[in-house]
């Protein structure tokens, strides 16, 4: 049987993200999803809530993928 | 092409987790149904990795909206909001979520699941130690219920009272911990498919299934 082990996962990753995913960040604790909690971010004292510090929306991810697919053409000329 | 002498292509998804984190209870459920939806369902490898989300929670229970309001310098009545949507969502998915649950240290919890990683059953004693934590079960982290839950899974009695009665695995842990952060986490859930793509959160199961598609194409080169 075998030990769990730490398997190294080979990298670089490519990250797909959605604007729209929710995520519990460990330095805050805070766990939310933007676009579900519309009463938080309506209120001007949510701006203490610490909500994802980076949260940078970026394309959903069928369009990262498109865009993907639109940059890979490009760089093969 | 695959070739009598070849075995058919697998492909693994790891999925960074704790028991504590909600939006983890979720994003398992909704990959999970994007698995289930995948037409190479039976060559995926789903794996569950540990990610102590907040290890100065205390070993006693505590009310989780007392947690998150403390934690957040938010009043209580944010805290319920804030949880109430969550619960929301999760209910609308199916999925048992009580908004007044108790909170405690995972480190234990994580440890069994460790140990159910060994058995072949890690995924499934995340998942059932989520559902009592979900669910509301005010006993949701003593020892009975952590046992009983690695018990059902078929995991020997003797190894979960080894566990339990040491550090057992704690490396492992803190190991699953920091690779994470050195691929790049900043939270969970955190999703690795094929050893190439990373999601970071709870995505819906649609987008799950466009990312294992996305991530086959890679396997099949």
């Amino acid at each position: 049987m075998a030990e769990p082990t730490a398997q190294p996962t080979a990298g670089p990753l490519q990250f797909l993200e959605s604007g729209a995913a929710g995520y519990c960040d460990p330095a805050t604790g805070a766990c939310v999803l933007p676009a579900a909690l519309p009463e938080l971010r309506a209120d001007p004292e949510a701006t203490a809530l610490p909500g994802p510090a980076e949260n940078v929306v970026v394309p959903p991810l069928d369009l990262l993928i498109e865009r993907r697919d639109v940059d890979s053409a490009e760089a093969n000329g | 092409m695959e070739t009598a002498a070849q075995a058919p292509a697998r492909l693994s998804i790891d999925v960074w987790s704790d028991v504590v984190c909600p939006f983890c209870y979720l994003g398992e459920h909704r990959l999970s149904r994007a698995v289930a939806r995948s037409p190479r369902a039976d060559r995926i490898d789903l794996s569950i990795r540990t990610f102590q989300l907040d290890p100065s929670l205390p070993a006693s229970p505590i009310a989780t909206l007392d947690h998150v309001s403390a934690r957040h310098g938010v009043p209580a009545a944010q805290a319920r909001a804030m949880e109430s949507g969550l619960a929301r969502q999760a209910r609308s998915e199916g999925l048992a979520y009580e908004v007044d649950r108790p909170a405690a240290n995972t480190l234990d919890m994580l440890r069994l699941v460790q140990l159910g990683n060994v058995h072949g059953v890690g995924w499934e004693v995340m998942r059932d130690l989520q559902a009592e934590v979900f669910s509301g079960n005010p006993d949701a982290y003593a020892r009975a219920t952590l046992a009983g839950v690695a018990e059902k899974l078929g995991i020997p009695v003797a190894e979960i009272r080894e566990v339990l009665d040491s550090d057992k695995y704690a490396d492992v842990v803190r190991a699953d911990h920091e690779q994470a952060v050195r691929l790049g986490a900043r939270g969970v859930p955190f999703t690795v498919l094929g050893g190439r793509l990373g999601i970071p959160g709870a995505v819906e199961a649609g987008q799950f299934l466009a990312a294992i598609n996305q991530a086959w194409e890679h396997v099949d080169g």
